[in-house]
């Protein structure tokens, strides 16, 4: 609409008023923004009123009234006087306000200064007003003081009337435009297809997600029906839908499937009439794309699938701790079913003493932090209360929101509990190990009393203190003549003799296993025991009574299987003796066992010992007496015989020649026979001086020396037979010297004397082998057959005649026994008949 | 002049063989028995008998006090303090020997078992007095 005004010369106020409200009506309709409005509408009071200047003002949203425009006014006056306003916004009976005179108004004494600086004397207000009430003003503004009259008023009510309707007019106008601009970009930037056909199908709207799928342009599409755009078959299942909606009247949903660029689309569309002005039907379609959302489904149902059957409870949450899903697993662990669960709290599952866990897992989900193998407890739809390891991750929508929590609980009661056996198990074999060090420290020490007194009450007290107790003791089983009776043998901590009344023969029911070295006994709290209960409270009690709870009992047994008795401990509070204390009184026990069996062997090797040194002492004193029984034997014997022998020489001298030749014989044999009797008796006495002790051990002996010496003495006899000696090598041996001298002086003397036709030649040597000095005798005589080896050092044996070699035949026998005292041997080493003897004998070469 | 010996002996065989022992020496000697040590005692101590003897052959295993008694009793009085005495004893024992020497007795002599031997106690005896300015 256009209409053309002529500019009509001002001849009065009236037409001119008039003109202006014409050219106000043709600038209004053709005013294509609100800017423009309002400069129309000022331009024209200006014209029309005596105001010199003015301004128009809207209410904005929050109801403050604010300048849109204004002529002739400062920034800092608009900023001064902005949210006055006469009405409030909507007010349904606003009148035009003129006022003659502001700075004589009360009203208007707060705006006093601002007006007096902007010269502002006089103001008229006009409503702008639409069917909601005053929405805004227009402003007149006088230098002096101002009446308004003359129809002056009247004309700015109407040029206020139509700009009030313009300005809600393009206001509206605006915002419809806005609205559907808006509802384009929706449209536009929505991922969906969108689309409207009319009745006949033909195509009203489609948006740009359409167009960019199907490769196609809006002006392209519109007019168009399906049969224009897809092949037949497609677009007679396109349109099948449509017309299903079209008769129902009803919106539908459909699966739909559509041939694209880069395959087949699966496309959930929502179709809905919409009724048209004209009364026919359109059909709307918003389709959606679900081709990937079908791939993720069935990712989702792998997902779920795993899900279902893991073992782990794996559950889901809201941020208020409702569940929203309960897997399988879940099930098996907290025993409850989805069906019962979904949609219950999340703190079912907490056992009473966790209730405050659960808000502190989700607000560390709402912070967005997760919750990572953490272990608590659980209970479960039967009570039970399970260890559980729980992992919690938020669960965020697509936007990034948190919107919940996925926890995932992993059952490790059985873990938990082998966790706290082997921490049982390792806390055991710790304590095995304090103890087994302990016994350790405690056994050389107990090994090393040999002292049996001493080392039971020791015992006692390091048993005691290890254990525990407060009263201990070490029991023998002894049974004295009255039968059977228990000996206390050592007892240490508190209430001795009350514990030793305890461990009287009445409670032989609970000490008999111990004595026997059957078991170890072990009982809490022996008041409460059955079978001891009654009889262990002693007669006197309380009166100085001893009343045990704790009762703990070790049997000492050895090596052998001996019992030695018990070790008995007790104290008077319940529970005392752990599996522990058990094994440190066996371990002591059975040390005190080796101790005690050491103890014994030392007092058995002691007293052997001191038996061995009387015995020792006595053989040394029956040989002593023996050697002065034996000498005034052989002197109290010899006394007669040489009387008897004297008697008989001086009868043989006196009277000898005038006995008859038989009394002269038997005379020569008294004589004789006192004579060899004598030298009988003599040797007898040499023997038993050789065998007596000598005093002291025998030291280290030059051999050779003490040969010399015996060569010395024999000097005359080896003269006289002409005798040759020859010495080898002579090593030193250990033996009295004295002795050593007897053994040459002898064996040498035999030499000499048992001569052969030739010279005696005689060799002595000696040896050293193993520790023992070999000495050799050798000689060139008549030598000994083999089979009298053995005899010739028996007493008193001979092998010659006496008138052939005189002597008694005691000698070789003192040497064997000299010999022998040293732990030696002598014997014949090689002897023929004629070819001569050889005599050796061993000695020790060292003092031992 | 004829000195009188004190024979302390027991065995009549060796009182026998000592008398003729002593007669076959160059002094004359008047032999007096004491057959036991209680006897050999009363006789030194006895004032009756005149001065002491010229020498004691004196026996060790005699009866009631044994010879090393009378030694030792005779050395301790005054009276026989300084009197010759030779034992004659069959003991062979150092102990006895060494005993009588420590007593104060002269000499020892181990009585022989043959007559023969038994004549060097003569020379013992000479030898003795001898030395002891006894003689003749």
């Amino acid at each position: 609409m256009s209409v053309v005004v002529q500019p009509i010369p001002a001849r009065d106020p009236e037409i001119r008023r008039l003109r202006a409200l014409y050219e106000l009506v043709a600038a209004l309709t053709k005013a294509g923004a609100l800017a423009e409005i309002y400069d129309v509408a000022l331009t024209s009071l200006l014209e029309t009123t005596a105001a010199d200047r003015a301004a128009i003002l809207l209410f904005d949203d929050d109801g403050v009234i604010r300048f849109q425009a204004s002529r002739g006014l400062s920034l800092e006056y608009q900023a001064a006087v902005t949210g006055h306003s006469p009405w409030p916004r909507g007010a349904r009976d606003a009148r035009p306000v003129v006022v003659n005179d502001a700075l004589r108004n009360e009203g208007f004494a707060q705006y006093r200064d601002v007006l007096l600086r902007e010269n502002i004397r006089g103001l008229a207000f006009l409503p702008l007003v639409s069917e909601r009430g005053v929405f805004g003003k227009l402003m007149l503004y006088y230098a002096e003081p101002h009446e308004c009259a003359g129809g002056e008023l009247e004309i700015a009510e109407a040029i206020g009337s139509h700009v009030a309707l313009a300005t809600e007019h393009k206001r509206a106008e605006l915002a419809r435009a806005h609205s559907e601009q808006r509802l384009q970009a929706i449209l536009d930037n929505s991922t969906t297809l969108i689309f409207v056909k009319d009745s006949r199908g033909r195509y009203q709207l489609v948006n740009r997600r359409y167009e960019e799928l199907f490769h196609i342009t809006q002006e392209q599409v519109l007019g168009k029906t399906d049969y224009d755009l897809f092949p037949r078959d497609t677009a007679e299942r396109l349109l099948e839908n449509d017309r299903a909606v079209l008769a129902s009247g009803r919106p539908r949903a459909v699966e739909e499937e559509v041939m694209q660029d880069d395959g087949l689309h699966t496309y959930i569309s929502m179709r809905f009439p919409i009724r048209e002005p004209d009364g026919s039907t359109s059909v709307c379609g918003i389709a959606t794309d679900v081709t990937d959302r079908k791939e993720l489904d069935l990712a989702g149902q792998r997902l779920a699938a795993i899900v279902e059957s893991s073992d782990d409870a794996i559950i889901s949450k809201n941020l208020h701790g409702i569940i929203t899903s309960w897997n399988g697993g879940a099930q098996r662990i907290f025993g409850y079913t989805a069906e019962e669960v979904v949609g219950q709290p999340v703190s079912i599952l907490a056992p009473p003493d966790r209730l405050d866990e659960m808000p502190q897992i989700l607000s560390k989900i709402r912070a967005g932090q997760r919750v990572e193998h953490y272990e608590t407890r659980r209970r479960t739809k039967d009570g039970r209360v399970i260890d559980v390891a729980l992992t919690v991750s938020p669960i965020h929508d697509s936007e990034g929101r948190i919107v919940g929590a996925s926890k995932i609980a992993r059952d490790i009661t059985e873990r938990r509990i082998a966790e706290e056996e082997h921490a049982v198990l390792l806390a055991r074999e710790q304590e095995a190990r304090r103890t087994a060090e302990l016994l350790n420290r405690v056994g050389p020490r107990l090994l090393a009393q040999l002292e049996l007194g001493k080392l039971v009450q020791e015992v006692t007290d390091i048993a005691i203190a290890l254990v525990g107790a407060e009263f201990g003791a070490f029991s023998q089983n002894v049974i004295d003549d009255t039968g059977e009776s228990y000996l206390l043998y050592s007892h240490s901590g508190a209430r001795r003799d009350a514990f030793a009344r305890f461990l009287a023969p009445r409670n032989a029911e609970l000490l008999g296993p111990t004595f026997r070295g059957e078991a170890v006994v072990r009982d809490h709290d022996l008041t409460r025991d059955s079978h001891y209960g009654q009889n262990l409270l002693p007669d006197d009690e309380p009166a100085g009574g001893l009343l045990v709870r704790s009762y703990l009992a070790v049997p000492v047994v050895t090596r052998s299987g001996e019992v030695l008795g018990g070790l008995f401990f007790g104290h008077s509070a319940a529970g005392r003796f752990t599996e522990n204390h058990e094994a440190i009184a066996t371990g002591i026990a059975a040390q005190a066992a080796i101790g005690m069996d050491n103890a014994r062997l030392f007092e058995q090797a002691q007293w052997v010992q001191k038996e061995l040194q009387r015995s020792n002492e006595e053989l040394r004193r029956a040989n002593r007496d023996l050697e002065v029984f034996a000498y005034s034997a052989s002197h109290d014997l010899q006394e007669p015989l040489r009387t008897i022998a004297i008697s008989a020489e001086i009868i043989d001298r006196n009277t000898g020649r005038q006995l008859p030749a038989e009394d002269a014989m038997f005379l020569a044999s008294i004589r004789s026979g006192a004579k060899r009797m004598s030298v009988l008796i003599q040797d007898l006495l040499a023997y038993t001086r050789a065998t007596k002790y000598e005093e002291g051990p025998p030291p280290s002996v030059d051999s050779q020396r003490v040969l010399a010496d015996v060569l010395g003495d024999l000097r005359v006899a080896l003269d006289e037979a002409g005798a040759r000696v020859v010495i080898g090598e002579m090593p030193a041996a250990a033996i009295h010297p004295t002795r050593l001298a007897h053994l040459f002086q002898n064996l040498i003397s035999n030499a000499i004397k048992y001569r052969g036709k030739e010279a005696p030649r005689v060799q002595v040597a000696g040896y050293e082998r193993d520790g023992w000095c070999v000495f050799s005798i050798k000689d060139n005589g008549i030598g000994i057959e083999p089979q009298f080896a053995e005899q010739i050092f028996g007493l008193f044996k001979r092998l010659h005649g006496r008138e052939e070699y005189p002597g008694s035949g005691i000698g070789l026998s003192i040497c064997q026994r000299i010999v022998e005292q040293y732990g030696g041997r002598i014997w014949l080493e090689q002897s023929a008949p004629g070819g001569g003897s050889t005599f050796c004998f061993s000695i020790p070469a060292r003092p031992r | 002049m004829k000195h009188t010996v004190l024979l302390v002996e027991d065995s009549p065989t060796d009182v026998f063989v000592i008398k003729e022992v002593l007669g076959g020496c160059a002094v004359n000697f008047r032999v007096d028995v004491a057959q036991d040590g209680q006897e050999a005692l009363r006789y030194l101590q006895d004032s009756s008998s005149g001065s002491c003897p010229a020498l004691v052959l004196l026996d060790l295993n005699i009866p009631k006090v044994n010879g090393l008694e009378v030694l030792r009793k005779l050395r301790a009085s005054p009276r026989c303090q300084r009197t010759p005495v030779i034992v004659v004893s069959s003991s062979r024992a150092d102990e006895d020997r060494g005993m009588a020497e420590q007593l104060g007795a002269n000499a020892y002599f181990q009585k022989p078992a043959d007559l023969e031997s038994y004549r060097e106690l003569g020379q013992v005896v000479e030898h003795v007095l001898g030395r002891m300015g006894v003689g003749g």
